[in-house]
């Protein structure tokens, strides 16, 4: 029989709990993020947009509508992080948590269920793109197991950052700067329009500081998964990068939760 | 009651506030403004879009302003009322209700109207290029602009009295403002998605939002191909004031004030 310790066994019963308490609002969940959301999305961004801003060109609409995705996950897994700043302000579950388990697997259970929940619920996205879209929404070149590997890395790394902001903001006030200040310009400059070989070609300067933005690796990874093409980022570089990224706001959330609550 | 010099005084401590906040909130919009210029001024273009669609899909950028102030003003609103509860000090003031509420739309209109009038003129300048203001009636933007601003401090005071707290800060993107956004001419012209689509078409016209940003494209751009200002006008007007009696309901429910 494997013997799991304490630790980890309580580890996953508070990630159950977490699942536990989420499933009885999975109607919200599923509703708005699943569905309204998505459609939204398909059918402003993939179905109107090219119409509109393309003349009709549905294959230029599509690189555009595949960045959105970005914006959804940002939402979606911010939303699932914030409850912690929410929950310090007020009935401070958090801090009975810490008291059984460590502070650095407190964070991490918190990055691992937001990454999971919020991947479930980005699932049907682009399937549901297909069969609404049809024939617009070109998918020869697709690969499904890099577009679900890059969609969970995708949301791991959302989560991660989204944990490191919620570790870092002092107050629930300070959420609109927080996103007009800098979820705005990393998603807008992270491929969520454009892709990165127009911003690059507008200025090359630009380009290489783009690099640096995490965002652009989700977008410019499922682009490549889902169209090809040598004007996207390589499948590899994106996961490499992406990976990196999470390591990095991982350790910086240990670090800035250390400093919030001061555990010992 | 003599409510004009409470009112005034609510007044003057909100412009204090205003003067205080003004740079982070020009900081905020300012970000918001710098990604609208490059979006759409500079990268679609590169991406095969027509040079024509700039300037109207620019203009959008009031509105998502508008949209990102009306929303943070519903968020205080309704933090407020859940935890720290300021306003049981307003309504104690000696203060007809309609009064205050009077006041906390005139006091939404100003702050909005000193953010974002100098950016959208900044943005302007900047695509000044591709945007040709040579038809614009600047009395008629006005009037336009001013009644935008009321629309949306009644539809935001609104919504924050309207939903519970938890309800508001989960559902109030996804459920009412993303299809309120995106279901309206914000990002497509209106005569461009009729001529795609009519019955599509059609359906935007019962969104209040398409009349908005028809409105700005129509008196800062010139009449066709878009909306008429006198439709939007009216239209605007008359949300207004159902917003309005909107309005008194929700209040009524979330404070009973008698």
């Amino acid at each position: 029989m494997i013997m799991i310790s304490p630790t980890i066994k309580i580890f996953f019963i508070f990630l159950y709990r977490d699942f536990y308490v989420y499933a009885k609002r999975i109607n919200y969940y599923a509703i708005n993020y699943g569905l309204i959301v998505p459609l939204l999305y398909i059918f402003s961004f993939a179905y109107v947009q090219p119409q509109v801003y393309f003349n009709g060109n549905a294959q230029l609409g599509i690189p555009t509508f595949i960045g959105n995705i970005s914006l959804l996950l940002m939402s979606l897994t911010y939303n699932i992080t914030s409850h912690m700043l929410f929950d310090l302000l007020n009935d401070r579950f958090t801090e009975y948590q810490i008291s059984i388990l460590p502070g650095r697997l407190f964070i991490i259970k918190e990055i691992l269920f937001a990454s999971l929940w919020s991947f479930l619920l980005v699932i049907p996205f682009f399937p549901l793109a297909k069969f609404l879209l049809g024939s617009i929404f070109v998918t020869s070149h697709i690969s499904w197991v890099s577009v679900y590997a890059l969609l969970y890395l995708a949301a791991l790394c959302c989560s991660a950052y989204h944990c490191l902001a919620v570790c870092i903001m002092n107050k629930a006030e300070e959420t609109r700067h927080f996103w007009m200040r800098v979820n705005l310009p990393l998603f807008a400059l992270g491929g969520f329009w454009v892709p990165w070989h127009i911003m690059n070609s507008f200025s090359p300067w630009l380009g290489t500081i783009l690099f640096a933005n995490p965002i652009i690796y989700i977008t410019e990874g499922l682009r490549q998964a889902v169209i090809g093409g040598s004007q996207f980022l390589s499948i590899t570089t994106c996961v490499i990068m992406l990976s990196f990224y999470i390591c990095i706001f991982t350790v910086l959330s240990f670090y800035f939760f250390r400093k919030k609550i001061d555990y010992v | 009651m003599n409510n004009a010099p409470v009112f005034w005084a609510l007044l003057r401590r909100d412009l204090k506030i205003i003067r205080q906040s003004i740079f982070s909130e020009l900081l905020d919009v300012g970000c918001l403004l710098t990604m609208q210029v490059l979006v759409f001024g500079k990268f679609l273009p590169l991406m095969g879009m027509p040079q024509e669609n700039i300037a109207p899909l620019y203009l959008v950028s009031i509105c998502q302003m508008l949209f990102l102030l009306g929303f943070n003003l519903a968020f205080n609103r309704v933090f407020d009322l859940k935890f720290d509860r300021f306003i049981e000090y307003h309504l104690s003031l000696p203060l007809n209700k309609k009064w205050l509420f009077g006041e906390y739309i005139v006091s939404f209109m100003i702050k909005c109207l000193v953010v974002s009038l100098p950016l959208v003129t900044a943005g302007l300048f900047l695509l000044r290029s591709v945007i040709s203001l040579a038809h614009a009636n600047w009395i008629l933007f006005f009037i336009m602009y001013l009644l935008a601003l009321l629309f949306f401090a009644l539809f935001f005071q609104f919504l924050s009295f309207y939903y519970e707290f938890h309800w508001f800060l989960d559902n109030v993107w996804p459920r009412r403002l993303s299809p309120l956004f995106l279901l309206s001419a914000s990002f497509f012209t209106w005569h461009k998605v009729y001529h795609f689509s009519k019955p599509l078409g059609i359906f935007f016209l019962c969104n209040p939002f398409t009349y908005i940003t028809e409105g700005f494209r129509s008196t800062l751009l010139g009449g066709y191909p878009y909306l008429p200002i006198v439709y939007c006008v009216s239209v605007i007007a008359l949300c207004n004031v159902l917003l309005i009696r909107l309005l008194a309901h929700a209040v009524k429910k979330t404070l009973n004030p008698v």
